[in-house]
């Protein structure tokens, strides 16, 4: 699975279409996104649908987001 | 940002920072009618209408937008909840409302001192409230980010503006015999520098990364906030003294806009979205910040040209600070709108994108009106008399646009919470 990569996007956008990701996860299903950022703002929205994250640096100044349900 | 207290549990509910806005577009709709008459023939800084239009601006415009911002970045990003909605809409709303109608009718009415008074009383207990919601509450906050830390900075600024402003009121009422002058020069200071300018650059520090895409901005920014409030306490010392003065404390304050600048421009040239409204705006607000203050300082020392203090104003308050406020609302309005929708769970393909709420076409007229408004408002500034009306209609036709987006957003939204199931909307 490669993540894809959002940096292009402007706030909110890539917030919009992480939650509307979240809302068709499927169990042990996991998505990925690479992010110019941490998206802070986007976490608790990410707890409050139930849903489990972690990062990882991506190598060239943004981060990975995977999210997977709890 | 990288809280991890972040909530928007934390959230005023959206009518509190949407009746600020709301009432900040009827105030510029109140200034296109106060332009209509030709009140001013001739450029003069003290003229009671020129002071009614500064204050509306400043503080019904301006005013309203910033403090209605600053309660939902308080909430959201630095965890200082504004729980009791209501209050905060009695304590701060409706005196600061109430406070700029009868400043603006106590300069109209010959500086009546009545009038200014009970302005004096009610903006001084909005602002007071504003200040002790927000330095209270971010004292007892987790949040040590840059922004929360200049939000704090912001408002002391504004209560030192604000107690300058009671001063000068009591000063002209006869009840105090202080200097006026000195007095004067520090209450501009104080409100463009300590409380616009510094709310500008704490709130710019999370807006501009997060909108478009650029790296932060350095950590000395911070360091800038502190000594602006320290060169703006200096400086009005030093106007006590020598009031005259004032080309040392108009070339001292040029330095830190000049940093802020320069900080702003260089990241915006790393932005990742130069094609986004909002850059282009951000543009726009650093021209003008840099032409309002070389404009006032010029005016420090040469006083020939009556209409330099105004045009200072004007790109001051009108550019930067319109400007400004104008482009953030373009981008936190709609994502407020789409937040709190989100939040009450709607049905798949129910919410619109934060674009639906308002198109970046609709933002990009926008500034094309604001730059007009700020054409025709220059030329008002060089001929009040010949150029009166044009910049009262420029100020209708902005005015009527921005409530016209605005009414287009409470639509949609209204329209998205009337489909949501019933158990969601309660």
């Amino acid at each position: 699975m490669s993540p894809v990569d959002l940096r292009h996007l402007a706030a909110p956008a890539p917030m919009e279409i992480i939650l509307d990701a979240a809302e068709q996860l499927q169990d042990q299903q996991t998505l990925a996104w690479i992010l110019p950022h941490h998206p802070t703002p986007l976490l608790p929205m990410l707890t409050a649908q139930g849903i489990a994250y972690r990062f990882e640096l991506s190598g060239d100044g943004g981060v990975i987001l995977y999210i997977s349900k709890a | 940002m990288s809280q991890a207290w972040l909530s928007y549990d934390d959230a005023p509910p959206i009518w509190l920072p949407a009746s600020f806005f709301g009432a900040a577009m009827l105030w510029l709709l109140a200034l296109g009618g106060l332009l209509l008459p030709a009140g001013m023939l001739a450029a003069n800084r003290y003229h009671p209408q020129l002071l009614a239009l500064t204050h509306v601006l400043a503080l019904g415009v301006l005013g309203n937008i910033m403090a209605g911002a600053l309660l939902q970045m308080l909430a959201v990003a630095s965890a200082v909840a504004a729980r009791r909605a209501g209050r905060l809409l009695l304590g701060i709303f409706l005196p600061w409302q109430a406070g700029t109608a009868l400043l603006v009718g106590g300069f109209l009415h010959g500086f009546s001192p009545l009038a200014l008074q009970a302005a004096a009383a009610l903006l001084g207990a909005a602002i007071l409230r504003l200040a002790w919601h927000g330095l209270h509450g971010l004292a007892h906050s987790p949040a040590r980010d840059a922004s929360s830390r200049g939000m704090a900075l912001a408002l002391l600024g504004l209560l030192v503006a604000a107690a300058l402003g009671l001063c000068l009121v009591l000063t002209l009422s006869g009840r105090l015999a202080l200097p006026w002058l000195p007095l004067l020069h520090s209450h501009v200071l104080w409100a463009a520098m300590g409380w616009l300018l510094l709310l500008m650059l704490a709130v710019s520090q999370t807006v501009i990364p997060l909108f478009l895409i650029t790296p932060p901005y350095p950590a000395w920014m911070l360091s800038t906030g502190r000594a602006v409030l320290l060169l703006l306490l200096a400086c009005s010392l030093a106007l006590l003294f020598w009031p005259a003065q004032l080309w040392l404390p108009a070339s001292l304050l040029l330095i830190p806009v000049l940093l802020y600048a320069v900080q702003s421009w260089q990241l915006l040239r790393q932005s990742r979205r130069p094609a986004d409204p909002l850059w282009w705006q951000w543009q726009a607000v650093l021209a003008c910040l840099l032409l309002g203050c070389v404009a006032a300082w010029l005016c420090a020392g040469w006083t020939i040209w009556p209409s330099l203090p105004l045009l200072a104003g004007l790109w001051w308050l009108g550019g930067a600070g319109l400007g400004a406020t104008l482009a953030m609302l373009g981008k936190i309005l709609p994502f407020l709108a789409w937040l709190h929708l989100k939040r009450l769970n709607p049905p798949r393909g129910l919410l619109p994108s934060t674009h639906g709420f308002l198109p970046e076409s609709a933002q990009l007229r926008l500034r094309h009106l604001h730059l007009l408004w700020l054409l025709a408002g220059t030329l008002w500034c060089w001929q009040p008399a010949r150029f009166h009306l044009l910049f009262a209609l420029a100020t209708l036709a902005l005015a009527a646009y921005a409530l016209w987006l605005g009414g287009n957003i409470a639509q949609r939204y209204q329209a998205v919470r009337r489909a949501l199931p019933a158990a969601a909307v309660r």
